[in-house]
């Protein structure tokens, strides 16, 4: 299909023929698709980062012994537990201009003058829309992360009290360096889900205001079903599904030499 | 400096997970609102009047042409059968 004229719009007479690379010619030289590319790089490594900084947090925090453990671990699911149609039409609602709670919060403790559309502002919406992504993303990877802290053996830090280490180079020199193969293989997981992840984007803004967050699926999706150009969005589909398939093949690598071992 | 630490920490737990518990606290608040309730301004935590009628509501809209607690009966169905097969 992406090989093959397919825009609907202007159907000719000869049907859905060969065009060759017509459709990935057009689509690598359109401003809207260069636009979008940058925006999901920007996407991915701000909400991979964050995600994973917020999460790695959580779990050091949330391995350690206090009251109410049990308790901050369930709550800390619930994001991840909530479907993502629903949580972004909550989303949506805390960001209203004139009467979401986000704004009413910052504003009476006067981190800003005036009421910000989060959604409307197109300075704003990609940072809105990477905030919900973050929101949503990091509870999977502090599960994750709490598994492999479990798993590290105590005799290590046993054996670095004896030789008088404090807890800070404890945390450096082993959880952190033990904490690896995990880490990466999570690392992956999520730039895999996020170069595919179009729900929350969508619902909260359709790719508005005037494009700022219009990431990859997005913009596929609108040239597919918006712009009627089957072709052009096959051929962006590819595209993406390479960029992908790169990541897919760290990860089964990375995989298999965690089995090896 | 032990004390300090552990505070910290305890205050850090706290924070994430206030971050990660608002949105659906603020769910739960929003579906006890009567629908003023909900665009109001300065926004509520606590509803004022709490009332179950979003529920009962939600219970006999249609979605579809069929009533929501028919198509809740029925994605519990499906669902339960999907992990049959994937458990077997």
């Amino acid at each position: 299909m992406s090989f093959q004229y397919w825009y609907l719009v202007k159907p000719k007479p000869n049907g859905n023929y060969f065009v060759g690379i017509e459709n990935y010619k057009n689509i690598i030289s359109s401003h809207y698709f260069k636009n979008s590319v940058g925006i999901t790089l920007i996407y991915i490594a701000v909400t991979v980062a964050f995600r994973f900084i917020i999460g790695l947090f959580a779990a050091l925090l949330l391995n350690t012994r206090f009251l109410g453990r049990g308790l901050a671990r369930a709550l800390l699911i619930i994001p991840w537990a909530v479907p993502e149609v629903v949580a972004t039409l909550v989303w949506i609602l805390m960001y209203d201009q004139k009467y979401g709670i986000i704004n009413y919060l910052l504003t009476n403790f006067h981190f800003i003058g005036s009421n910000i559309g989060f959604l409307i502002d197109p300075k704003v919406a990609l940072p809105a829309a990477m905030a919900v992504n973050i929101w949503k993303g990091f509870p999977f990877v502090a599960i994750m992360l709490l598994a492999g802290l479990q798993s590290i053996p105590q005799e290590l830090y046993e054996a670095s009290t004896v030789d008088g280490a404090n807890s800070l180079q404890k945390t450096i020199k082993i959880t952190l360096p033990m904490l690896k193969p995990v880490s990466v293989i999570v690392f992956l997981l999520l730039v895999i889900w996020t170069i595919k992840d179009f729900a929350i984007a969508y619902l909260l803004a359709k790719g508005g205001p005037s494009r700022a967050t219009e990431i990859l699926t997005i913009f596929i999706y609108q040239t597919g079903f918006k712009n009627f150009d089957f072709g052009e969005a096959a051929a962006g589909g590819m595209i993406m599904l390479l960029f992908s398939l790169l990541f897919t093949y760290f990860y089964l690598k990375m995989t298999k030499e965690g089995e090896s071992v | 400096m032990r004390k300090i630490g552990k505070t910290a920490r305890i205050i850090l737990i706290a924070i994430i997970c206030l971050f990660a518990v608002f949105p659906f606290f603020w769910m739960l608040s929003t579906s006890f609102k009567i629908p003023q309730e909900v665009y109001s301004f300065p926004p509520k935590f606590i509803p004022q009047e709490a009332t179950l009628s979003g529920y009962a509501e939600v219970r006999s809209a249609k979605i579809y042409g069929k009533r929501y607690d028919c198509r809740f009966r029925k994605t519990m169905i499906t669902t339960l059968q999907i992990n049959n097969i994937d458990f077997n």
